[in-house]
């Protein structure tokens, strides 16, 4: 039986240090009278290309 | 639902589990008769809930343990600038944090040499990063088209060697046909302001004379929005308030007006404004969420699926942990350039002195170096204690420092309320996530 179901494994790497990031993601802004964007809502743009709105 | 918030592994179980999880994690010394008792379980139940548990322990995707990020700000450098061409606006939405967009000032607008200062400020600053952002704000920014105009092409053909990409908030109210080519060639994503059907629109964003503006707007934004309700490029964006709390059915009057890419985001305002929401609105709140995410899911699975901003949350390609940990880059990575040229760490400071971190007309540009250096200590994450031991930590980066002054008048200081309502979002996001997940397909 199978009670735990997996959504999804190691969404982030936790040995991960600043000084290897690009950066070169928006930044995101939480303010309501934008979109209220926050980094969960964010694809990393080496591995997936965003879609076309970005904040 | 189980999340392990370092590792950013996601789960959805049992109740069984959860019961016994329940009271695991209130007590970790629980005996195996205390488990039994409390939770009702049989023990080979207890036993496989076990099993499973060990299982994903040992392959570190469960109670993992990570090391506290160090704090290392060498690697910010601006790369996102808010214009906000106009300190003018022809609305007067009741809960504008921008006193009807003049910002408690004369009403201005942009002259074409600030913009452009801005953009050769921004490009100066940005280093290696190929990719910028310029958000053209306001106020309402299309009072001021030619300098956005202006701006983008001088950014572009200035800069060739940059990835511009532009974004622009609008009311909808002064928007033409002729400006949608122009939009399209610049590649804009437009942000567009309605809240909902006419009752909660017409409460709240209304004319400096008091009348409600959906009738004026709604036909020039579906106008615009269908060319784009294939590829996107835009999103259709409410606020919900304490007098428009019921935001699920403003959302669902959105997708029905014909709009495919909504988002919806709770007002802040200080609490002795009427229209702010308190903390005894939480359980309304969240169950505003409940209803979206029922109506969200239904409409996915019969066909007639929309975006719904914040439910936009990709497990498989979100960003790295050193973008997580620094939030919105207010004051070192984005800073907003008001009409006269004045820059804040962001458009929710402009018009507030304390915050002026220099002119883009002057030299040096900036003149306040310490607030650089103070904004970005504030958006390492684990400068704030209670984000540092917030689940939501990795999926919020740190919260507004904009509303941290607002409510608590520290920048480091999280706005409590505020944090209730964005984990309830998040935890929205992950709930619908799991739904779309292809075992809980159900
Ligand atoms: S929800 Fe609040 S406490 Fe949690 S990370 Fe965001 S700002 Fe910090
Ligand atoms: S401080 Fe708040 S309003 Fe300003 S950029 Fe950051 S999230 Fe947006």
């Amino acid at each position: 039986m199978k009670l735990i179901n997996v959504v999804a494994v190691k969404t982030i790497d936790i040995n991960d240090k600043p000084a290897k990031a690009c950066r070169e993601c928006q930044t995101p802004c939480k303010s309501a009278c934008k979109t209220s964007c926050t980094v969960g809502n964010q694809v990393c743009e080496t591995r997936k290309k965003p879609t076309r709105f970005i904040w | 639902m189980l999340l392990d918030v370092p590792s950013g592994s996601v789960f959805s179980v049992d109740g069984r589990v959860y019961d016994y999880l329940q009271v695991l994690l209130e007590d970790p010394e629980s005996t195996t008769e205390v488990v039994l008792q409390r939770t009702g379980l049989d023990a080979e139940i207890i036993h496989e809930i076990e099993a499973e548990l060990e299982r994903l322990i040992t392959a570190e995707c469960l109670f993992t343990e990570a090391e506290r990020p160090t704090e290392d700000a060498s690697q910010l450098v601006l790369k996102s600038l808010c214009l906000n061409v106009a300190h003018e606006c022809n609305f007067a939405c009741r809960y504008c944090f921008a006193n009807g967009g003049d910002y408690h000032g004369q009403g201005t607008l942009m002259t074409h040499d600030v913009a452009r200062a801005g953009i050769d400020f921004l490009v100066q600053q940005s280093s290696s990063r190929r990719n910028v952002e310029v958000d053209f704000f306001g106020g309402e920014p299309l009072m001021d088209w030619d300098v956005v105009v202006d701006a983008m092409d001088y950014a572009r053909h200035s800069y060739p060697e940059k990835e511009w990409r532009f974004t622009l908030t609008t009311n909808g109210s002064l928007l033409r046909d002729d400006m949608f080519p122009v939009l399209e060639a610049y590649d804009v994503s437009v942000v567009l302001s309605v809240d909902g059907g006419r009752k909660t629109h017409d409460a709240n964003r209304v004319f400096k004379d008091g009348r409600g503006t959906l009738d004026v707007i709604l036909e020039r934004i579906r106008h615009f929005t269908r060319t784009r309700d294939d590829e996107g490029g835009y999103f259709v964006r409410g606020t919900y308030a304490r007098n428009t709390l019921g935001f699920a059915q403003s959302v669902r009057d959105l997708h029905e007006l014909g709009f495919k890419y909504i988002s919806m985001e709770p007002v802040v305002l200080s609490t002795e404004s009427a229209l702010a929401l308190q903390k005894s609105d939480l359980p309304a709140i969240r169950a505003q969420y409940e209803e979206l995410i029922s109506y969200f899911l239904h409409e996915l699975r019969s066909g007639s699926g929309f975006d719904f901003f914040h439910f936009k949350l990709d497990l498989e390609a979100g960003p790295c942990l050193s973008k997580r940990i620094y939030g919105c880059g207010a004051g070192v990575e984005y800073m907003a350039v008001a009409p006269n040229g004045d820059i804040f760490p962001c458009h929710q400071f402009d018009g507030i002195e304390e915050f002026k971190m220099g002119n883009v007309l002057m030299s040096p540009v900036i003149s306040r170096p310490d607030l650089v250096s103070e904004f970005a200590h504030a958006n390492f994450l684990f400068a704030k204690d209670e984000c540092s031991a917030c689940w939501a930590r990795f999926y919020c980066s740190g919260g507004c420092l904009a509303n941290n002054y607002l409510m608590n008048a520290d920048i480091l200081k999280p706005y409590e309320l505020g944090c209730a309502i964005q984990k309830e979002r998040i935890e929205a996001a992950l709930v619908v996530k799991t739904a779309e997940a292809p075992d809980s397909r159900g």
